[in-house]
């Protein structure tokens, strides 16, 4: 199992390479002049050219792509030619809203996805499946955006019960102090017992949070009861029944444990999609995020930023895929 | 008697209800068991046999099947109308049990074989789980498994596939069943682990006093098996009573087939013409396998398929191979027929041997050298249309008008018996063993001078047996053909073949001509083998031989003589002399350290 | 006489084809489904036929109407151009179902031949295709479209190709699996006895097995690719002013939200149900080409 491990940690860094030989090949390629950007629209041609060699943009490409892996080797993601910031400190500063969206509503998808799925194949063809099963394609073929802003019709405009968007409301930043542990206000307040920030905060998470959970929840449902019926078809569980096993155990024992590699899979590829979702939203709900980063970042075309996020995000994604192989492999059938 | 009947079916119906309507699978008016005796039920795939085993248990997927009327009686009570919880509680594994056919989908993969059982028997016999773990290691140690202990900790795939059988009788017999329903137990076994399966289940059966309902489509397993018997046809038993009066005294005309088709014939006639030039040699022949660490690194072991065979076969001469699963006879032919390159050693057909071919002789020599596969449904793709498979061999070799393409098409289907417009269809229109034909008729397109057979009837239908091997002999005669023929079923070498070759861990430890294998056979492993396998002849189970352990792996195979390990006449020096190739008189060889200069025959 | 033998060919694809149309018809969520998408697609070709307003589809427009709620004149109300917003939206389904075509079918013709040649050749082409795949597919879905079409520029036939390069490694995998298992089957080891030459047996032989579940996949793709188009227009990527596509209206419809609410909900709900009903037929296809399902 240790080889195991160690062989496709290897493989995902190869992966990652590639990932970011990529990136930078599209970072080359963006049609823009980066250097006229950075130095500002006023600048004098010799400034640009100054701009350029302080940029490194006039190495060679070979050396350029060298110097552009070390730096991220040293976690060093360039400047952003918009803020004009680390994109590294951007991103410090923009992470953590929206980490908070994604595990919440990742939470939410597991929570309600999974028990779904499995009482879905539970009860197939009856009232209670076809329902879901409705409901489930239902909840991956809505526009989160549009989704967003039809929450945003109802709760807000029409029955005024959540706010339009913000992660918090202008009065209690003036009147408390925020609490700053991980950047993530449900978390850090919750821990620290400070209850005001605690519901104003959750109370602003809330639309966004449902939005975004929508279509994981589809996904996991979908794929559980799937996963879940293509294994109570197998032998080995009418062999189960036959040998007077009870049902309840048959189901949730015998053929659950065999569906660890599946749900594995289905968890990546909705905390995959999760993260994207929130990049529509963020700036219809005005969540001060990543999404919202990339947004602006693409309409100006500040390539630093739109790579930093991107390897950002690839990288997040190769370890969740990296965690989804160990836990599939732990299947004894697997011969580490 | 029938009073006497600890179970009965009374006026069994099931439906099968699909788009096309509703189809009776099951119609049995009247079937009766008594207690403690073995009942064997003959039928061929798809006649019910599964359905009927479910039904009884009541797990029979209803839609789309439907139980239109009846009774199932166990001890008077009829099952048919106890609920789901009843049968959960008080029937399946306490009264009843089942043996399923396929040993590794029957066990869950997830968990180990010890965590099954015990779980198990927790339920069934209300026990705490240290006392169930304890039934567990008992039950393992009843049906003869060696070191219960490291069994209980290994996974199913982990287990061979005759411990894992064993471990399904140890699950259908731990909670006391009476009455057991033996679903094809043996089918997926090698011939020699089946005569211990089957053994084993007779003393269990005798010292348990189990009542048993044995359900196979071989009727010489079920005849040595059981006391009574019934044959099953499109879904009703239309002939049942004791095993030897069906036998002696068949009535109906499928029964009468049935035992036609697996008597052993008493007349081995000299079957084809042979001449003297050789057509194919094949010389010091191996075949390994890397295994481990495929790409950029060595590989750790080898598999050793194919371990120096030799063969000589002449023109017009039917060769039978015969062997168990993992001897190699599958490997064999396909390095001969060029679809794996051989490790060391030379295949000469014709003349030339037929890895030194660059790549056009190479493709010329496969005009020459053709084969019929046992799988009747995957040899031919079922996206393709029947005229398009038989016309590739011809469109790959020859540049030929689609005109006088399509005419040849229609030649060979009306050489192998199919009617014309059938060239128009897709595979899955036709039945098993005219799809054998199709491929037949493949075969011969190009007209090859060696037709390799593997296991050629094994998978169709007995009806469809005869026919298909008849018209193998009458096309080997018209277009002077040779043959080689894999099988496992010794009545169809028998039928066939001239010459007989057996092999054993990738090895060929006996061969000599038909009369000489099947009236003298001289190796252990031949004799071991001819008399394992059941035959209308044998009257019980206890005069099966047994060969005692598993089949070695071929990655590290015995030192000396491969067949040590489990041979009955084992000696000292058999561990580490490996015997050679003797001749004996009439062209009879075989490789044993019992045979040779220095012994007594 | 050739003619006829043409016809014999097509009379046993002509029986699969009804018995397929049988089974469609058994589920009747499916059969709504595949009647609705014919629809879209009638609307989508005759769009400008159907439209109370086909000029306002592009540039035509009338200022002093805008931004007016539904009417019996203007079903969707008017936007800030006083341009008709149901003309547009109903020209919108002909935007989106071909880019939508237009995607899939451009990665279908990269992936399908990747994969059968992976699965079927095994080796070293094998682990490069597949370490490329890996590579590609190690993009969150919907980031790489984002990236490459930050390189392209924006536009429509931009984002098709941003899209087919970010969808086509799922269809690599989904082949090359189905390749492999084919590879083992009785009736490629003949072809290879045969002496059939090697693409002929990817081809002709491997590919034609492998299509069920590609079919079925690219179907269910479509509702997910449509979202796509949507999603990349809304952020400015994808399609560009004056074309009418329900993404880039919702986006733009931001500035008068929520007062003129018309502006966002009526084109969303047009993504909503057409990809509903893709992603419906491509279930109910699902079930219809399962060999499980086919042979009872």
């Amino acid at each position: 199992m240790g080889k195991y491990v160690i062989r496709r940690i290897l493989l995902g860094l190869i992966v990652l390479l590639g990932v970011v030989t990529i990136t930078f090949i599209i970072a080359r390629m963006i049609p823009s002049d980066p250097a006229a950007k950075w130095v500002g629209p006023r600048a004098t041609p010799s400034q640009i050219e100054q701009a350029k060699i302080e940029l490194g943009l006039n190495d060679p490409i070979p050396v350029q792509f060298i110097n552009y892996v070390t730096d991220l080797t040293q976690g060093d993601l360039g400047r952003s030619l918009r803020t004009r910031q680390p994109v590294v400190d951007d991103l410090k500063a923009y992470i953590p809203p929206t980490l908070e969206l994604v595990v919440l509503a990742f939470l939410i998808a597991i929570i309600i996805g999974i028990p779904l799925g499995i009482y879905s194949a539970k009860m197939k063809d009856r009232l209670l499946d076809h329902v879901s099963r409705l409901f489930s394609i239902g909840a991956v073929s809505l526009p989160t955006f549009w989704v967003a802003l039809f929450f945003q019709l109802i709760f807000y405009k029409l029955l005024g019960l959540f706010p339009l968007g913000g992660r918090i409301s202008t009065e209690t930043t003036i009147l408390y102090d925020i609490p700053r542990i991980t950047g993530m206000l449900i978390f850090d307040s919750f821990v620290t017992g400070n209850w005001v920030i605690f519901k104003d905060a959750l109370w602003h998470i809330i639309l966004p949070c449902v939005t975004i959970a929508l279509y994981p929840i589809g996904l996991v449902a979908r794929m559980t009861r799937s996963a879940l019926l293509e294994i109570l078809n197998e032998d080995y569980i009418t062999a189960a029944r036959s040998y007077g096993l009870k049902e309840s155990l048959v189901l949730w024992r015998y053929a659950l444990k065999n569906t660890l590699g599946s749900t594995a899979i289905v968890l990546t590829l909705s905390l995959g999609y999760t993260l994207v979702n929130t990049f529509l939203v963020e700036t219809i709900f005005s969540w001060p995020g990543l999404g919202n980063y990339v947004a602006t970042s693409v309409v100006t075309l500040d390539y630093p930023s739109i790579m930093g996020v991107t390897i950002f995000s690839a990288t997040t994604y190769i370890l969740l895929n990296l965690i989804a192989d160990i836990i599939i492999a732990m299947d004894p059938r697997i011969r580490l | 008697m029938i009073d006497l009947a600890y179970f009965e079916i009374k006026d069994l119906k099931v439906n099968h209800n699909t788009f096309e309507g509703k189809r009776t699978v099951l119609d049995i008016s009247v079937l009766a068991i008594e207690k403690g005796k073995t009942y064997g039920i003959v039928g061929e795939s798809g006649t019910g046999k599964t359905v009927l085993a479910l039904t009884i248990l009541g797990l029979l997927q209803c839609p789309p099947g439907e139980i239109v009327s009846g009774e199932i009686l166990l001890d008077k009570d009829n099952l048919l109308t106890k609920s789901k919880r009843e049968l959960e509680k008080c029937i399946r594994g306490k009264k009843i049990s089942m043996i399923f056919q396929d040993p590794m989908s029957t066990l869950n993969p997830v968990y180990t074989v010890g965590q099954q059982m015990t779980q198990v028997l927790k339920q069934n016999k209300n026990l705490t789980e240290k006392e169930a773990k304890i039934e567990a290691l008992n039950m393992i140690q009843t049906v003869k498994l060696a070191d219960p202990e490291d069994i209980y900790k290994k996974y199913p795939h982990q287990l061979s596939g005759g411990q894992r059988q064993r471990i399904i009788i140890a699950l259908a017999l731990a909670c006391g069943a009476e009455f057991l329903i033996a679903d094809e137990p043996t089918r997926n076994l090698d011939v020699t682990i089946q005569a211990s399966i089957l053994k084993l289940l007779k003393e269990l059966q005798e010292s348990f006093g189990v009542t048993v309902l044995f359900i196979a489509n071989n009727l010489s397993l079920v005849s040595v098996f059981c006391d009574d018997i019934g044959i099953l046809y499109d879904g009703r038993i239309i002939e049942q009573g004791p095993v030897r009066e069906i036998l002696d005294n068949p009535k109906e005309a499928y029964t009468k087939l049935l035992i036609k088709s697996v008597k052993k014939q008493d007349e081995i006639s000299i079957k084809s013409k042979i001449e003297e030039e050789v057509l194919l040699d094949v010389v010091n022949l191996k075949k390994y396998f890397p295994i481990g660490e495929g790409f950029m690194s060595k590989p750790k072991a080898y598999v050793k398929a194919v371990d120096d065979v030799s063969l000589k076969i002449k023109k017009g001469e039917v060769l039978g191979i015969v062997g168990e699963s993992g001897c190699g006879k599958s490997t064999l032919v396909n390095t001969i027929l060029h679809l794996y390159n051989s490790t060391s050693g030379e295949v000469i057909l014709d003349g030339q041997n037929i890895y030194s071919l660059n790549k056009k002789e190479s493709r010329e020599m496969r005009k020459k050298i053709q084969i019929v596969f046992q799988d009747p449904f995957w040899s031919l793709n079922p996206r393709w249309l029947i005229k398009d498979i038989i016309a590739e061999p011809i469109s790959v070799h020859e540049k030929i008008e689609s005109a006088e393409l399509l005419n040849r098409v229609f030649e060979l289907l009306e050489m192998v018996g199919i009617d014309k417009d059938a060239a128009y269809k897709y595979p899955h229109e036709f039945s098993g063993g005219q799809r054998q034909r199709i491929a037949i008729a493949r075969a011969l397109a190009v007209n090859p001078d060696l037709v390799v057979l593997d296991e050629p009837t094994s998978s169709i239908d007995v009806f469809s047996q005869t026919q298909i091997l008849n018209l193998l002999a009458d096309l080997k005669e018209k277009f002077k053909l040779t043959n080689i023929l894999i099988s496992h079923d010794l009545g169809v070498v028998q039928k066939m073949a001239d010459n007989i070759a057996i092999m054993y861990l990738g090895k060929v430890v006996e061969y000599g001509n038909s009369d000489q294998i099947f009236k003298e056979p001289l190796h252990p492993y031949t004799k071991a083998l001819f008399n394992s396998i059941p035959t209308l002849e044998i009257n019980s189970v206890k005069e099966l031989v047994t060969i005692e352990g598993n089949v070695p792996s071929a990655i590290n195979p015995p030192d000396g003589c491969r067949f040590h390990t489990r041979c009955p006449k084992v000696m000292d020096r058999c561990k580490i002399d490996i015997p050679e190739v003797i001749t004996l008189s009439g062209g009879h060889q075989v490789s044993c350290l019992l045979y040779g200069s220095e012994s007594n025959v | 006489m050739e003619k006829n033998k043409f016809i014999e060919t097509l009379k046993p694809r002509i029986k699969e084809l009804k018995f397929s149309l049988y089974l469609l018809n058994r589920n009747w969520l499916t059969k709504v489904s595949f009647y609705i998408a014919i629809l879209l697609f009638l609307l989508a070709i005759f769009s400008q036929v159907i439209s109370p307003f086909p000029g306002h589809i592009m540039d035509e427009a009338n200022v002093s109407q805008k931004l007016l709620p539904p009417t019996s004149v203007n079903f969707y109300g008017t936007d800030e151009l006083g341009r008709d917003i149901f003309s547009r939206v109903l020209y919108g389904t002909r935007v989106s179902l071909t880019t939508a075509i237009l995607s899939v079918g451009l990665a279908l013709l990269i992936g399908v031949p990747l994969g059968a040649i992976a699965g079927t050749l095994g080796g070293w082409i094998d682990e490069v295709i597949m370490r490329i795949t890996d590579i590609f597919l190690s993009f969150p879905p919907l980031l790489l479209a984002i990236a490459l079409v930050s390189i392209l520029g924006p536009g429509l036939e931009n984002a098709m190709i941003a899209i087919a390069l970010s969808w086509w490694p799922w269809y690599t995998r989904l082949v090359r699996g189905q390749a492999i298992s084919m590879k083992e089957r009785k009736f490629v080891q003949a072809a290879e006895a045969i002496g059939t030459p090697t693409w002929k047996i990817i081809f002709k032989h491997i590919v034609p097995n492998t299509i069920s579940p590609v079919i079925v996949q690219a179907s269910m793709d479509m509702g997910g690719v449509i979202l796509t188009v949507a999603s990349l227009s809304f952020l400015g990527l994808g399609a560009q002013p004056p074309i009418p596509e329900w993404g880039l209206m919702i986006s733009t419809s931001r500035n008068y939200f929520p007062d003129a609410w018309w502006y966002s909900i009526f084109p969303g709900l047009a993504i909503f149900i057409t990809v509903l009903v893709f992603n419906l037929l491509g279930d109910g296809l699902r079930e219809i080409l399962d060999p499980k399902t086919r042979k009872n």
